[in-house]
């Protein structure tokens, strides 16, 4: 509590501070009943207060974003967040730009969580393009490098997205996008360092990390046969979107992509998603598989707007075994089969925006652990507070 | 100079001036029309930019001071934000019809194509968070 009041204070400080062009802060209140989304489902409830500062200097900009999350139950998984980074944009002429952003972060946990610690150095490059008035060409390259407290975890990952958007008069969008990503876990995993050195987590003595709010239930998150050494993950992946308009008011989309792992797997032992909370064993890399889409966008009187949205997927995560509850491997590499069902109301008003969304997964694996449905429910509210006109 | 050839050549300018008036009249309403039949929907939801967000900075049009409030009545949702005053956008925001380059648009936009409500606030993620690469 003592740093979710000293969170508020910071705010509050900055936004005293001084003029500034931009100030986002936002208050969210969560709710779950599957926090660490398994089949042994446990509620909890994270209050997250943010703040997002944007300072312009043209053609420069400096940002800085900050964010706290309390947990009620598992408050020993609390975190801060913070990163800080300048941008610049160049524009060439009125058709094309350059923009380019370097930043760096880290993230702090309270005990049960400080092994993954990280600090964190983010580079991005794009250059945009209007091809013509309603068809836009855009390429992006991202480069990320984190480093862990606890170093297994240390990687640096480059990806480069080329897409290309077209709007008709008719209302219709048409989005294709290409994608190449490459992740490299800076150091080789060693059997005998890794017997040492990494920390055990697990069952708290209830069976199945059931009521432990701990990760790596299995005990260890790297492969004991040592088979994941300091390997890098290659993916690439191909999306499409259509969305359609119907009036002024009713919105239309679907989405689909599709991704694959080129070359490399998971070094890890386990995979695990957590409600809210970075977890470093999952992210774009971690798997291959395709996702199909749909999307309801309405905007209602009042300035309020309602997104209804689907989303399916089919997910496999190489070098991931599938086991059953006792732990034995059931001969086949995990694949996940989600269904998720989402819906965000937004009204806003003149100074800020209060936001209520709820999402419901129905999670099927061949893993048993993570064979799970949840409910997560979100109520929030963001202000957007501006000094110095033009942003 | 004659009076009558000074009255014929200011008539003459007169009429050259009117002309070249009304042509750059019919260039801007060109611009503006072209501008306001114009569809952008960046983020991909079927609903046109213009309508909530006209810059893509992740600011609702009514919180945010580059959007220019219509003076005709019609309140916030009016699309476009071009108003009496504005008309050397055309020039200013340019070719994209009525978006002008920043930052912010960049930095708010470097999410993927995503599923869902793909808003950072959903099961997976860090919540609320804008996406910086």
């Amino acid at each position: 509590m003592k740093k979710l009041t000293a969170s508020v204070v910071l705010i509050l400080g900055l936004a005293a501070a001084g003029p500034a062009d931009t100030l986002n802060l936002s208050f969210f209140q969560n709710a779950t009943d599957n926090l660490f989304q398994t089949r042994f489902a446990e509620r909890d409830q994270l209050s997250n207060v943010a703040f997002s500062y944007d300072k312009a200097f043209r053609p420069f900009s400096l940002f800085t974003d900050g964010q706290y999350s309390y947990l009620y139950r598992n408050s020993e998984v609390s975190y801060y967040a913070q990163d800080l980074g300048l941008d610049y944009l160049h524009s060439f002429n009125e058709k094309t730009a350059f923009y380019a952003a370097a930043k760096a972060g880290g993230a702090v946990y309270r005990s049960d969580y400080s092994d993954f610690n990280y600090l964190q150095l983010g580079s991005v490059a794009a250059v945009k393009s209007y091809l013509t008035p309603a068809s836009i060409l855009k390429l992006n390259y991202a480069f990320d490098y984190k480093s862990f407290r606890y170093t297994l975890f240390d990687h640096h990952s480059h990806l480069v997205n080329l897409s290309l958007d077209r709007y008709f008069e008719s209302r219709t969008t048409v989005k294709a996008e290409a994608g190449w990503g490459y992740k490299y876990f800076i150091h080789p995993f060693l059997l005998s360092a890794a017997a040492v050195e990494e920390p055990v987590y697990g069952m708290s003595g209830n069976g199945m990390g059931r009521g432990s709010g701990r990760m790596g239930w299995r005990g260890g998150m790297f492969r004991p046969d040592g088979s994941g050494q300091g390997q890098g993950i290659q993916i690439a992946s191909l999306s499409g979107l259509i969305a359609q308009g119907v009036g002024d008011w009713l919105g239309f989309r679907v989405s689909a992509v599709r991704q694959w792992t080129l070359t490399g797997e998971n070094p890890f032992s386990v995979i695990e998603e957590f409600y809210q909370v970075e977890n470093p064993s999952y992210d774009l890399y971690s798997w291959n598989g395709c996702g199909l889409s749909g999307l309801l966008t309405i905007e209602g009187p009042w300035n309020t707007q309602l997104k209804m949205g689907y989303t399916k997927s089919l997910k496999d995560f190489p070098g991931i075994e599938a086991l059953n509850l006792e732990g034995a491997s059931v001969g086949a590499v995990r694949q996940d089969r989600r269904n998720q069902w989402d819906a965000r109301l937004v009204k806003d008003f003149s100074a800020f925006s209060v936001v209520l969304g709820y999402s419901y997964v129905d999670n099927h694996s061949n893993d048993r652990l993570f064979d799970w449905r949840g409910h997560f429910l979100t109520v929030g509210v963001a202000w957007n507070l501006n000094w110095g006109g033009e942003k | 100079m004659s009076t009558r050839k000074a009255m014929a050549l200011a008539g003459l300018f007169v009429i050259l001036g009117a002309g070249l008036a009304l042509a750059d009249d019919q260039a801007q309403a060109s611009t503006q029309t072209r501008a306001r039949s114009m569809f952008l929907d960046q983020n991909g939801d079927g609903i046109n930019d213009f309508q909530r967000d006209h810059d893509n900075d992740g600011i609702p049009n009514c919180q945010d001071p580059d959007w220019t409030r219509p003076e005709d009545g019609t309140g916030y949702k009016n699309r476009f934000g071009w108003n009496g005053s504005d008309n050397q956008g055309g020039n200013r925001k340019g070719f994209h019809g009525g978006q002008e380059w920043s930052n912010a648009s960049f930095r708010h936009g470097q999410g993927g194509l995503g599923g869902g409500v793909c808003d950072g606030t959903g099961p997976k993620g860090k919540a609320n968070r804008k996406g910086r690469g």
